[in-house]
C-alpha cells in the first residue's frame, strides 16, 4: 500500500511541484491549500506524514497551529514543516510542537526526498527488531542507525533526523573533527553556519536535560565539532 | 556674534533711559528757575518803589545826580563792611575786583606826585579818610613850651570842606611824630594858620612811607559836606601836593541800607546802585539757607558719584564776573537795569559765594531812573535738588540697566543652552555606529524652540523607521524570493528527474540550477545579519580564554585559506573576556573571508592578539587596497560595501555588519583603518578582559 503524503501548501506552484516529486517516489499524495481544509481532511482520515507550510495563506502562524490540532489527533504522525521561514525562532518553535523536522524551501527535492524516506524507515524501524550492527555505543550514547533513535544513559533523547545525523557523524568517529560542510553532507541538509551552531547547541542541549555533566560534544573553534569520549 | 551677544547689545539701550531722565530734569530745572526769577523779579520792583519813594536815601543832595563825575577827581566813599583799624594801611581797605574810576588800586603815590592819593569810606556814621602824600624831606610838628604860643611850622595837610549850604570849613593836619594826629581847625586861605582849638570827634594816624607819609583818620559823617578838596603843605607853606579842585562826595547810604534791611525779605540779598552804577547800599546774605529741608542736601554732598555727575550735567549758569564792590556793580544784569530793564542772570557759585540768581530792575524816578535794584538770592537749593534727582535718576537707571542685563544674559543663556542642546542632540542622535537613537531633548515647549526640537524628533523618527526598513529589507526580501524562487527550482528537480532530456535541455537546466543555487546563496546572506541577531538575544555569557580560541582558529585557517600565509600571534598571558566563542569564531571568520577577498594570492594575513592592562586587541591585517577615504566606520553599517562583486560571489555588505554585532554584543569596538605605510587595511577589535 502506497503512503499517503499530505502537503499542505498554499502556494499552488509549489504544490503541485512537491506532489508530482512525492508521487515520483511512489507515494499517494494529497494537497490542501487552507488549514481548514487540511484539518477537515485529517480528521476523517490520517496521512501517514504531513509536509506543512508555517505561513498558510491569510494565517502567518496557520502550519503551527494546523501542527498542534495535527499532534492533538495523533502523537505519532510523522510531521515536516518545509516553509520559507528560515529564522532561528521559528524552528524552535515548530520543533517544540513536535514536528519531526524543520526544513527550509532552499532544500532541493532530492534532500527532501532522501529525508521523508529516511523518515519513514525509522517509522518503519522502530517496528522491527534493532538489527546489531546498526548500532553505535560510545559510552552512555547508543544509537541504533536502523530505527534512526539514539538514548542516553538508556533514555531516549528526542533527536529530529538533522539532529540524529549530526551525532552519528560525531560519534561514528570519536576524536575526528567534523567540520560544518561534513556535518551538513551527513544530515544531507544545505544549512548556513549559524544553523549548525544551534543545531549543534539544541542537541548538547538535549543531552543535557538527561544529564547536567554532558560535555561530549566539543567545539573546536575555527574548525569543526568532535565527540570526546 | 552669538545669540548671547546680540541680546547683551539690545540690552544696553535701556541706557536711553538716564538720557529721557536728563531731558526732564533739565526740562523741570528751567520751569522752576523762570518762576524763581519772576518771583524775584516781583519782590525787586516792590523794593525799587520803596526805594523810589524816598530818593534822597539815594543821594544827599539832589546835585550829586548830576554833577558826580570820577574823571574830574570826584571822591566815592563806599559802604565799609568792617571798620578799618587807624593804623595808617590801607591794605583793609577794600579791593575792587574790578577797575573802578578814581581808584588807584595800588593807593600809593606814582604817577602822580602832585595829587596826594585820597580815599574815602564810610562806616555806621563815621567817615573814613586815608592819604598818602609823596615828600621827602619830612618835618614834624614841636610842641610849644607853653599852650598859648601857636605851633610851629611843619608838614602838614589841609582838608577843607564845603556842604551844601556853602558852608567852608578847613582842617590842618599835623603831627609831632609817626603817630597820632593833632586835627586842628584851620583859617581858609593861605597861610592856612591852624587855630589852636582841635576838632573833635576826629582821631587819626600819621605813618611815614617811602616816598614821604600817609594819614589815616576817622571822624563823624556831618563834618563833612558834599564838595572836599585836600592839599599837602611843607613847614614854609608851600603846597606839596593838591587835588584838583573842589571835588564832589558821593557816599553809600547807611539809611538806604537800614531800610533795605527793614523791607527786605529774609534769605535774599538786596543791592542798590545808583544811575552810574555805584553801590550806595547791600542789605542781607546769601548764605544757605536751612540745607535741613532737603534730607539730600546733608548727606553725599561732595560724594564720587554726585561729582562725576557735576561734570557730566554742567549748569547752564554764567560764570560768575567781578562787579567791582564794594564800589558799584557794573555788569549784567544791573547795567541793563540802569538803563530800565529788568532781568534776571543765574550765576555759578564762586569766590565764596553760593551759585545764586542775581534780578535787577530799575528805580524809576519820574521818566528818569535813579538807579537800579538788585535782589540776589542763592539758587543752590534748586541745584542741588536737581543734582539729588539726577543722582537718584541715574543710580536707579544704572541698577534698572545692571538688572536688565543680567535678566538678558541669563535668558539668553537659557535660549542658548537649549539650542545648543538641541544641535548636539540633533548631531548625536545618528551613533557612530550608524544607528539613528533621537533623544531630541525640550519637545514639550510650547516655543519656537520647541516647535524645532519636535520637528527634529519627528523628522529623526521618520528617518530611524526609514533606516530600520532598510535593515530588515534584507530579510524582508529574502522571505518574499524565497517561495517563487523555490517554485522555479523544484520546478527544475521535477523537469530533470521526470524523464531523460536531450543533452542541450540538460545543459540548460544545469545552468538554471546553478543560478538557482546562487540565489539561494544570496537569499541566505541577505537574512544571515537577522539570525545573527536572534543567535545574540539567546546567547549565554561564558568567561573564555580569548588566546586558545586564537591560536586554534589560526591553525584552522592555515589549511582553510591554503591560498595565503596566515601568520598568528598570541601573546604569553591567557586573555579571558566575557561572551560567546562561537560569535567570536563567526567574526573572525567574517574577518578572514575579508581579508583574503582582498589579499592577492599568496599574500600574507596577521591575526594578532595583543593584550593590554584591561583590555585585548584583536586584529586582522592584510596587504591589498586601501579603504576609500569617505567611508570611514562606515563600512561597519549594513548594506554599505566598498567594493563591487568580485568572482560571482554576492557581496551585500552585511559581513562587517555582522562583525559590528558581535562586536557590540561583547562591549568590544571595531575599528578598519589603512595600514600607516599604506600597503593595506587593518581590522581590529577591542574586546575589555574579564574582571574576574
Amino acid at each position: 500500500m502506497k503512503k499517503v503524503i499530505a502537503i499542505v501548501e498554499d502556494e499552488p506552484a509549489l504544490r503541485d511541484n512537491y506532489a508530482a516529486a512525492f508521487q515520483r517516489h511512489g507515494y499517494a499524495v494529497r494537497t490542501y491549500g487552507t488549514r481548514k481544509e487540511a484539518i477537515d481532511a485529517f480528521r476523517a482520515r490520517l496521512p501517514d506524514l504531513a509536509v506543512i507550510d508555517v505561513g498558510l495563506r491569510d494565517e502567518p502562524e496557520g502550519g503551527f497551529e494546523l501542527c498542534r490540532e495535527l499532534r492533538s489527533l495523533s502523537a505519532e504522525l510523522p510531521i515536516i514543516f518545509l516553509t520559507a521561514r528560515d529564522s532561528e525562532l521559528d524552528a524552535v518553535s515548530g520543533l517544540r510542537l513536535g514536528a519531526d523536522d524543520y526544513l527550509t524551501k532552499d532544500l532541493s527535492l532530492t534532500h527532501l526526498m532522501a529525508r521523508v524516506t529516511a523518515l519513514f524507515r525509522r517509522i518503519d524501524a522502530l517496528t522491527q527488531p534493532s538489527n546489531r550492527d546498526q548500532i553505535v555505543t560510545r559510552g552512555s550514547l547508543l544509537i541504533d542507525t536502523a530505527r534512526l533513535h539514539a538514548t542516553w544513559q538508556e533514555k531516549p533523547l528526542g533527536l529530529t533526523l538533522t539532529e540524529f545525523w549530526i551525532v552519528h557523524a560525531l560519534a561514528k568517529n570519536p576524536g575526528h573533527v567534523k567540520n560544518r560542510q561534513q556535518l551538513m553532507d551527513a544530515a544531507s541538509v544545505v544549512l548556513d553556519d549559524n544553523t549548525i551552531t544551534s543545531h549543534i547547541k539544541r542537541v548538547r542541549r538535549k543531552f543535557q536535560a538527561i544529564d547536567q555533566a554532558f560535555d561530549s560534544i566539543e567545539t573546536m573553534y575555527g574548525m569543526g565539532y568532535r565527540w570526546k569520549e | 556674534m552669538s545669540l548671547r551677544t546680540k541680546l547683551l547689545l539690545l540690552s544696553l539701550l535701556t541706557l536711553i533711559l538716564p538720557w529721557a531722565g536728563w531731558q526732564y530734569a533739565q526740562q523741570m530745572e528751567t520751569t522752576l528757575r523762570r518762576a524763581q526769577e519772576d518771583a524775584l523779579l516781583t519782590t525787586a520792583e516792590v523794593l525799587s518803589r520803596v526805594v523810589a519813594s524816598e530818593p534822597e536815601l539815594l543821594y544827599r543832595v539832589a546835585d550829586l545826580r548830576r554833577n558826580f563825575d570820577p574823571s574830574r577827581g570826584d571822591l566815592f566813599a563806599p559802604l565799609l563792611l568792617a571798620r578799618p583799624l587807624l593804623d595808617g594801611f590801607a591794605d583793609e581797605w577794600p579791593q575792587p575786583a574790578r577797575p573802578v574810576p578814581g581808584f588807584d588800586s595800588t593807593a600809593s603815590a606814582g604817577a602822580n606826585d602832585a595829587e596826594p592819593k585820597v580815599r574815602l569810606g564810610v562806616h555806621g556814621r563815621s567817615m573814613h579818610l586815608y592819604v598818602e602824600v609823596a615828600e621827602h624831606a619830612l618835618k614834624y610838628e614841636v610842641p610849644p613850651r607853653d599852650d598859648t604860643a601857636p605851633p610851629a611850622k611843619s608838614d602838614r595837610v589841609i582838608v577843607l570842606t564845603h556842604d551844601e549850604f556853602g558852608h567852608e570849613r578847613a582842617w590842618s593836619i599835623s603831627a609831632i611824630a609817626p603817630g597820632p594826629l593833632l586835627v586842628r581847625g584851620c583859617e581858609i586861605g593861605a597861610p592856612w594858620q591852624p587855630s589852636g582849638d582841635e576838632v573833635p570827634y576826629v582821631e587819626g594816624i600819621w605813618r611815614e612811607t617811602e616816598q614821604g607819609y600817609a594819614i589815616e583818620l576817622r571822624a563823624p559823617l556831618n563834618l563833612f559836606g558834599t564838595q572836599l578838596t585836600i592839599q599837602a603843605l611843607d613847614a614854609s607853606d608851600a603846597v606839596v601836593a593838591q587835588m584838583r579842585g573842589l571835588a564832589w562826595i558821593h557816599t553809600g547810604s547807611e539809611a538806604l541800607k537800614q531800610r533795605l534791611e527793614q523791607y527786605g525779605p529774609d534769605g535774599v540779598r538786596v543791592s542798590v546802585v545808583d544811575a552810574h552804577g555805584w553801590l550806595l547800599a547791600r542789605a542781607g546774605s546769601v548764605g544757605v539757607a536751612a540745607p535741613g529741608r532737603y534730607p539730600g542736601l546733608e548727606r553725599d554732598d561732595e560724594g564720587f558719584t554726585r561729582s562725576i555727575y557735576r561734570v557730566l550735567f554742567s549748569s547752564d549758569a554764567a560764570r560768575p564776573q567781578p562787579y567791582g564792590l564794594p564800589y558799584g556793580m557794573w555788569g549784567p544784569p544791573v547795567d541793563a537795569a540802569r538803563d530800565g530793564k529788568r532781568n534776571a542772570i543765574w550765576f555759578d557759585k564762586a569766590g565764596g559765594e553760593p551759585s545764586l540768581v542775581r534780578a535787577a530792575v530799575p528805580i524809576p524816578y519820574g521818566n528818569d531812573n535813579l538807579g537800579a535794584l538788585v535782589v540776589e538770592q542763592p539758587g543752590e537749593q534748586l541745584v542741588q535738588v536737581r543734582e539729588i534727582a539726577l543722582t537718584r535718576l541715574l543710580n536707579l537707571t544704572v541698577v534698572a540697566t545692571l538688572f536688565v542685563i543680567v535678566v538678558t544674559i541669563v535668558f539668553a543663556a537659557r535660549l542658548s543652552l537649549r539650542i545648543r542642546r538641541l544641535s548636539r542632540a540633533a548631531s548625536t542622535a545618528l551613533t557612530s555606529e550608524g544607528r539613528i537613537e533621537p533623544h531630541i531633548p525640550d519637545t514639550g515647549s510650547r516655543d519656537e524652540l520647541g516647535a524645532l526640537a519636535r520637528s527634529y524628533d519627528t523628522l529623526l523618527g521618520r528617518l530611524q523607521e526609514y533606516t530600520n526598513y532598510l535593515q530588515t529589507l534584507g530579510t524582508k526580501l529574502s522571505h518574499e524570493l524565497r517561495t517563487p524562487l523555490t517554485i522555479v527550482s523544484s520546478s527544475l528537480d521535477n523537469l530533470s528527474s521526470e524523464e531523460a532530456l536531450p543533452q542541450p535541455a540538460q545543459n540548460y537546466v544545469e545552468r538554471a540550477r546553478s543560478g538557482t543555487s546562487r540565489m539561494h546563496a544570496i537569499l541566505t546572506a541577505l537574512s544571515e545579519a537577522t539570525r545573527v541577531e536572534q543567535i545574540i538575544e539567546h546567547t549565554d555569557r561564558v568567561r573564555f580564554d580569548l588566546r586558545e580560541l586564537i591560536r586554534n582558529m589560526g591553525q584552522a585557517y592555515q589549511q582553510s585559506f591554503a591560498g595565503h600565509r596566515v601568520d598568528t600571534q598570541v601573546p604569553q598571558e591567557p586573555c579571558w573576556v566575557e561572551g560567546s566563542p562561537d560569535l567570536i569564531a563567526q567574526l573572525l571568520d567574517k574577518l578572514m573571508d575579508n581579508a583574503s577577498d582582498f589579499t592577492p594570492q599568496g599574500g600574507p594575513i596577521a591575526i594578532a592578539l595583543e593584550r593590554g592592562p584591561r583590555s585585548c586587541t584583536l586584529s586582522v591585517r592584510n596587504e591589498g587596497p586601501l579603504l576609500p577615504p569617505l567611508l570611514d566606520n562606515r563600512l561597519f553599517e549594513s548594506l554599505v560595501t566598498s567594493r563591487s562583486s568580485v568572482n560571482g560571489k554576492p557581496h551585500l555588505g552585511l559581513g562587517l555588519y555582522i562583525v559590528r554585532l558581535i562586536a557590540d554584543f561583547h562591549r568590544g569596538a571595531v575599528n578598519a583603518t589603512n595600514l600607516p605605510d599604506d600597503t593595506g587595511v587593518v581590522v581590529s577589535l577591542e574586546l575589555p578582559l574579564s574582571g574576574r
